[in-house]
């Protein structure tokens, strides 16, 4: 099995504190993981750690995307690499709009595929898929934006960015149940066209939809515990305590 | 052409009369505190006329483009409109009455004493103009002294964008605005002179009831500068509204000194700046906002937002109130921001480079003021003028 992504032991540190001591996690074409964990456990640090967040400091360990070492690209060099992080709480930047930031975004990714010309077409296209109304084109990105919307928009963001590697931070949390739905089938449909996916949730309800192939458990900065789908839902019975003394992986 | 002399030429008399009794300012002074030294030669002979410049094409969207060092403009379809360049008195109507203001600034009586060159834009009751005008000035030499009137019927409306080039070590200007009853000016003011000059402008803003003036002073030029602005809403419903940027570097200086007068019942004002500050560039905005006895009703604020894209570059907000009366929506408020981490990496994380990242968070910071110019040509050309100034 190829592998597009793997962590190996690795050690983050954030504000001059260690959060991550020693993940290792590799996860193969076309998989998809989901980790669970408790909240401050460092999930979200693990994500914007391999996205190339200047503040998370890699202490040691190694990030490999399809074989290579990412740790010494820039965010950006990461996404056009087809790295993509769907964030927790994605920020708002004002007197941006929704259609340019989208536009200079898939010509940064994937200018050589497309024309200029048919960015947006295929925006209005995906759009249309995830139920996002046209007035959002013209909104300030992620100003004013429900909860809800801003997870919508990632996964807008995450279909057009056409990425091989894709994490997705909580993207299930803070939305009504048709939105899951479509959020879920949005990601549930990238899945057939052989894409790997991490998942990270507190909730059992996104993995209805996208069936994991692995499940692990997140405490304290490692993965403590691995297994299959029938890990989500035992966790979801018997929270975390019964696990605290696991070792790490 | 009349053969009786124009009142101007009593008026530069004049001008020049108080210009040889005023003092000239210091930094002692309140209002000049921020104010570094000026290279300003006082000497009415300093003024050099212009150059020849390139030829500067119409854009998109745009009715008429004024370029100024000669020409008289008709505009097209609009007869009775006046839109022309100044080059001496002769060139402002007979009809037109100098009212001259600021008699209390050096600065303001060496432009009226001293002026070359300048617009004259009249538009009559009742007429509307839709598609913008644009007047290009280009300022060269030692010393550019200039004067602009603008003179607004009743129930007339226009747009104007009047841009500021030039290499000029020094630039002065008057500039002088008169609405009507129920008239309408969107008047953009884009200073994009070079790197060399210093400016002074003083400009006097006369609203009668129901008159709105919609301002957007872009300032992204000169080394240093200072823009001395008076408004009077002098009847009811009258509306002025500033949306203003500065885009500073260097060694940048820009000050604005905007005073708002609410003489009379139910006026409203609405400032707002947006100062975007690099290197060891300042900022300096001095507002007062000025309620008289009879101001009841009146809603005024003024705002200043700040993204400092450097630790050395400053801003100075000062707004003050003078409230004369009861009843009255008035607020004032700064703020200070620096391009958010988080920002870049949100679209980073989207493949942008870090350098288009803060690009494009900067033109987001400006792009209440860049948005209100009135073409999409303008917007661009504009938006790239200020990209320019990031450095990679
Ligand atoms: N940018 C940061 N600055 C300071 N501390 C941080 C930062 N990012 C993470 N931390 C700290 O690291 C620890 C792990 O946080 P992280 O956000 O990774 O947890 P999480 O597992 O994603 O939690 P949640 O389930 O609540 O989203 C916490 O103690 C948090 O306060
Ligand atoms: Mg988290």
């Amino acid at each position: 099995m190829e592998k597009i992504l793997e962590i190996r032991d690795l050690h983050v540190e954030v504000e001059g504190k260690e959060v991550l001591h020693g993940v290792n996690l590799s996860i193969g074409r076309g998989e998809v993981h989901a980790i669970m964990g408790k909240n401050g456990s460092g999930k979200t640090t693990l994500s914007n750690t391999v996205m190339g967040h200047p503040k998370y400091k890699v202490l040691s360990g190694d990030i490999r995307l399809q074989g290579e070492s990412i740790l010494g690209l820039t965010p950006d060099e990461r996404a056009r690499k087809r790295l993509f992080l769907a964030f927790q709480y994605p920020v708002s930047i004002p007197g941006v709009t929704v259609a340019q930031f989208l536009r200079s975004a898939i010509l940064s990714v994937r200018g050589g595929e497309i024309e200029p010309k048919n960015v947006r077409k295929l925006i209005k296209e995906e759009m249309a898929k995830l139920d996002i109304p046209d007035s959002f084109m013209t909104r300030f990105l992620n100003e004013g934006f429900s909860g809800g919307e801003k997870k919508r928009l990632e996964t807008l963001q995450m279909r057009l960015l056409k990425p091989s590697m894709m994490i997705l931070d909580e993207t299930d949390s803070g939305l009504d149940i048709d939105s899951l739905k479509r959020v879920s089938e949005g990601v549930e449909s990238l899945r057939e066209k052989d894409k790997s996916i991490l998942l990270i949730t507190h909730y059992q309800r996104m993995l209805g939809y996208v069936k994991p192939d692995f499940v692990h458990v997140f405490i304290d900065g490692r993965i403590v515990k691995s297994g299959n789908a029938a890990l989500a839902l035992e966790l979801e019975e018997r929270g975390y305590e019964w696990l605290s003394g696991e070792k790490a992986n | 052409m009349s053969v009786s002399a124009s009142p101007f030429l009593e008026s530069r008399k004049q001008a020049s009369q108080h210009l040889g009794q005023l003092t000239v300012p210091t930094i002692e002074q309140e209002n000049y505190r921020f104010s570094p030294a000026s290279n300003v030669n006082w000497n009415l002979s300093g003024n050099t006329s212009l150059a020849a410049m390139e030829t500067p094409s119409q854009e998109e969207g745009e009715l008429a483009l004024l370029f100024v060092s000669g020409s008289t403009e008709t505009l097209q379809g609009k007869p009775d409109c006046i839109f022309q360049a100044l080059a001496s008195v002769s060139d402002i109507p007979t009809s037109v009455a100098p009212k001259e203001p600021f008699s209390d600034d050096k600065y303001a009586q060496l432009s009226l004493a001293a002026w070359r060159n300048g617009i004259y834009l009249y538009v009559p009751a009742g007429k509307k103009i839709d598609l913008p005008l644009r007047a290009l000035q280009e300022f060269r030499g030692e010393q550019a002294n200039f004067r602009t009137i603008i003179d607004l019927g009743e129930d007339a409306s226009v747009k104007l964008v009047d841009e500021y080039v030039g290499d000029a070590r020094v630039v002065t200007g008057i500039l002088q605005f008169h609405l009507a009853k129920n008239a309408v000016l969107e008047y953009s003011q884009v200073q994009r002179l070079s790197s060399q000059s210093q400016f002074f402008l003083r400009q006097d803003i006369q609203l009668a009831e129901g008159a709105k003036f919609e301002y957007t002073p872009l300032y992204l030029g000169a080394s240093s500068g200072q823009l001395r602005s008076q408004t009077f809403l002098n009847g009811a419903a009258a509306s002025f509204s500033v949306a203003g940027a500065a885009r500073g570097s260097q060694s940048q200086h820009f000050d604005f000194w905007m005073d708002v007068n609410h003489p009379v019942p139910d006026t409203k004002s609405g400032i707002d700046f947006w100062f975007v500050m690099d290197d060891q560039s300042r900022a300096v905005f001095n507002g007062l906002v000025h309620i008289g006895k009879n101001g009841i009703g009146t809603d005024a604020y003024q705002k200043c937002k700040t993204l400092l894209l450097s630790d050395k570059a400053q801003v100075n907000a000062l707004p003050k109130l003078i409230i004369q009366t009861d009843a009255v929506k008035c607020a004032h408020g700064a703020s200070i921001s620096s391009i958010q981490a988080e920002q870049v990496h949100y679209l980073q994380s989207r493949g942008i480079t870090a350098a288009e990242a803060r690009r494009m968070i900067v033109r987001g910071f400006t792009a209440p003021v860049v948005d209100r110019l009135p073409t999409l040509a303008l917007h661009e050309r504009i938006d790239a003028l200020i990209a320019q100034k990031e450095k990679l």
